[in-house]
């Protein structure tokens, strides 16, 4: 009897060490299906092949990448609900996360001169959809768009600039004088 | 005259890797894969700001022209800016690399 009990105990402890690396394996899988799938979507867009005359092939290919999303999405949530992996975040919200951040768009359209505006957040919307979010994942990516949204700010509105050197100014000014005091 | 031709001529680091990146994409030069070609050949990780504003100065110089593309619906219908490399910014990043050229048989350090 005390055989038997013990089998029983290891058996349910390695069913739930197996539980414990699926929930990490899928939580971790989830977000590279998402980036995976968004990448094809935006390598059908911008296939070069993608004249009038085979859009019947491109909205085809796009359709069936879309159920393809569609079905992954279903399918990882069975998975998560059969092995009760509370969701860490929605899945609206992971979309949201695809887009480049909507503070920083804003900043760099009120910000930047107007022959600017153009251009530059374009240039880096398109540099996070299709290189950046792949690369560093969604939270580093984010951090990029940031990143190069201050970057770009300060190079190139003058105002910004002074203001950024001269908070930088007042910081080295502000340590110096704790240092001496 | 000739002194001041030479001032101008003269190329800042990033003013020439800016011009190897426009001479490598040819007629694909824009904002993102001169970046990308930057960032992926001098392992730097350069802004957007820093690559207008260095393509700003060289077509001021008149090494550099731009022309607005077609708008393209994968950017919301708004239209890239493409840059090429004229004959003076051929020229200036010739005599660049000829100067370093002659200057790195004198330079032999090590």
């Amino acid at each position: 009897m005390w055989d038997s009990a013990r089998a029983s105990w290891v058996e349910r402890r390695k069913l739930r060490a197996e539980r414990r690396r699926t929930r990490r394996n899928l939580r971790r899988a989830q977000s590279e299906i998402y980036v995976g799938l968004l990448h094809l979507t935006i390598a059908i867009r911008n296939h070069p092949d993608c004249e009038p005359e085979n859009l019947a092939k491109h909205v085809e290919a796009r359709r069936l990448v879309s159920s393809a999303l569609a079905i992954t999405i279903a399918e990882l949530r069975s998975l998560r609900n059969f092995i009760g992996l509370r969701p860490r975040w929605h899945y609206s919200n992971l979309e949201r996360d695809m887009v480049p951040p909507i503070g920083a768009c804003f900043l760099l359209d009120l910000i930047l001169p107007k022959a600017d505006r153009e251009v530059i957040p374009d240039d880096l919307v398109e540099e996070f959809t299709t290189s950046i979010l792949g690369e560093y994942g969604v939270r580093r990516a984010r951090f990029w768009f940031w990143t190069q949204t201050v970057r770009t700010i300060a190079t190139r509105n003058p105002v910004c600039r002074w203001a950024l050197v001269g908070g930088l100014a007042r910081i080295g000014e502000w340590i110096l004088r704790k240092m001496g005091s | 005259m000739a002194s001041q031709m030479d001032g101008n001529d003269r190329l800042g680091r990033f003013e020439e890797i800016v011009l190897l990146a426009l001479v490598r994409l040819r007629e694909n030069a824009y904002g993102v894969p001169i970046r990308r070609e930057i960032a992926e050949r001098t392992g730097r990780d350069v802004s957007f700001g820093a690559v207008y504003t260095t393509l700003e100065r060289l077509e001021r110089k008149g090494y550099v022209s731009s022309r607005v593309g077609e708008p393209t619906p994968e950017r919301g219908g708004r239209a890239k800016r493409y840059f090429r490399i004229e004959a003076p910014g051929r020229r200036a990043l010739n005599s660049s690399r000829e100067t370093i050229a002659r200057m790195g048989g004198l330079a032999h350090v090590g």
